[in-house]
């Protein structure tokens, strides 16, 4: 009897590992299928997304070119004809505003691709990147000593116009002060000091840098933190040291970039 | 208002092939940039390949880079292999890869959309100043001063040939070691609008060669079919 019954159960357990075993291997093989799928699903969506955003970004950096370029033609016969901007303070507000929403874009973009941004370090002198940026803040003067750096262009214009939009815009600064000097530590990293005059700092200054954690501007600042982040994001990838942000002793914001010096000063430092 | 064929050239004026298929940027860039160069503005890259192909020689050329039916590089790779036309990019494509490819092709400046109207200007008017061609030429026997237009013989003996003769010279001196046909020569000295015939130019080149003496008649080299070359190793024509 006993026999028996041994003989009727060791086949109803092969039977009950068969099926469990069968049942294990087809969900770890639709789980690897079903993973698969949403991998590729996942991996065609960024790269959707990515093909959307460098449409986009085409399409609305076109469409600001064309409204800057207009401003600028109009601003351009109206200081032929000899007027004072003051008569006609709407051009200067349209071009302040363009240049707004053009750091705005270029913001967003860098932020929403910041981990795959890739930069092509070149090596640059500030003189020239003034030369660019000047045009913007026509009633700026802008004071500096020569110095030379390895940057990626687009970024470094990009960290230099949040700084200098940063020190108009909340401090309604006229005049910016950039001191550069060779790190005395290590003479492979240069150290460029932003300053500027205007309204003194009334900020929480520990905020300033860090990543935002939401995007709705501040009411008191007027701004949501992003491009000073950016700013600081950028010089880090570029290969540079910590961004500071601190106080003048007269109250003033300061800026304090590093970045690697040019090769040439690296060459003769070496 | 469409893309637009050359104005009747001043020939002292700059030539500027702009590519931009945007309407409105194209447009607002020929009307401005026409106040102080001749300004050939096409919107797509079939015409302004055909241009490129037919020889016609600029100054500068500013490229856009996404086209509808091309893009920018491939016409950049197509001026540089028939010459040494300065070239800048003035294109929404800003990224890392694409400056690095647009420097590779050599391109003199690399300017990203949204830009400033005054930074363009000044960028252009460098570019141009950059690619001056050189203001003297010393030879075996004389020293040609291009500034001045005149020639000055190693025996102390100053000349002062027709200003024509000297501009094809020059052209001939700054396109080296590009053979240019008659009609470009023309096109560029005399300007479209001119009756000059290859006749004239002919002469032109047996008085140059003249100028140069019997040591260096043979660096302008003249191509059967084809035109004339500077040729500064001196040649045999063919």
């Amino acid at each position: 009897m006993k026999f028996a019954s041994l003989n009727t159960t060791i086949p109803h357990i092969h039977r009950m590992f068969l099926w469990e075993g069968s049942f294990l291997l087809a969900t770890t093989i639709l789980s690897g299928a079903a993973l698969i799928f949403l991998t590729y699903r996942d991996q065609l969506r960024h790269h959707q997304l990515k093909i959307f955003f460098s449409n986009f970004s085409h399409d609305i950096k076109t469409s600001i070119s064309r409204l800057r370029l207009q401003s600028d033609l109009i601003q351009e016969d109206y200081h032929q004809s000899e007027r004072r901007r003051s008569d006609f303070p709407e051009l200067h507000h349209l071009l302040e505003n363009i240049a707004r929403l053009d750091l705005q874009l270029e913001n967003s973009l860098y932020f929403a691709n910041l981990n795959e941004s890739r930069f092509h370090l070149e090596d640059l002198n500030l003189s020239q990147l003034l030369e660019s940026l000047r045009s913007e803040w026509q009633d700026v003067e802008f004071i500096f000593n020569e110095m030379e750096f390895k940057a990626d262009r687009r970024a470094i214009i990009s960290v230099l116009r949040n700084i200098f939009s940063n020190c108009v815009l909340h401090s309604k600064a006229l005049q910016i002060r950039l001191s550069g000097r060779l790190l005395p530590k290590d003479p492979h990293f240069v150290e460029i000091e932003i300053t500027s005059n205007g309204e003194i700092f009334s900020g929480n200054l520990s905020e300033l840098g860090r990543a935002p954690l939401s995007l709705s501007s501040s009411k008191r600042t007027r701004g949501n933190g992003l491009g000073l982040y950016l700013s600081a994001e950028l010089i880090r990838r570029m290969g540079g040291g910590r961004t500071l942000f601190d106080l003048t002793p007269d109250r003033h914001l300061r800026v304090t970039l590093t970045l690697p010096s040019a090769t040439s000063m690296q060459e003769k430092n070496s | 208002m469409s893309p637009s064929a050359f104005s009747p050239l001043a020939s002292e004026r700059k030539k500027i092939l702009l590519i931009e298929d945007d309407p409105t940027l194209g447009e607002s860039l020929r009307t401005r940039l026409a106040r102080d160069y001749d300004i050939l503005w096409l919107n797509t890259f079939a015409r302004a390949f055909q241009e490129i192909k037919v020889g016609r020689m600029f100054d500068l050329a500013i490229l856009d880079v996404g086209l509808p039916d091309g893009n920018g590089f491939d016409l950049a790779l197509a001026l540089r292999s028939s010459g040494r036309t300065p070239l800048i990019f003035l294109t929404a494509q800003s990224d890392a890869e694409s400056r690095l490819r647009g420097f590779e092709i050599g391109a003199d400046e690399y300017i990203p959309k949204p830009f400033h109207l005054k930074e363009l200007l000044i960028r252009i008017e460098h570019v141009l100043k950059s690619h001056v061609p050189s203001k003297q030429i010393e030879l075996s026997q004389i020293i040609i001063d291009f500034s001045a237009m005149s020639v000055r013989k190693k025996n102390g003996e100053n000349i002062l040939p027709a200003l024509t003769d000297l501009k094809v010279l020059q052209l001939l001196i700054d396109h080296s070691p590009k053979v240019l046909s008659r009609n470009q020569i023309i096109d560029a000295v005399w300007g479209v609008d001119e009756n000059a015939s290859h006749r004239t130019v002919d002469n032109i080149v047996v008085r140059l060669r003249q100028l140069l003496g019997e040591e260096d008649k043979n660096k302008i080299r003249s191509v059967r079919g084809v035109g004339y070359q500077w040729s500064p190793a001196g040649g045999q024509d063919e």
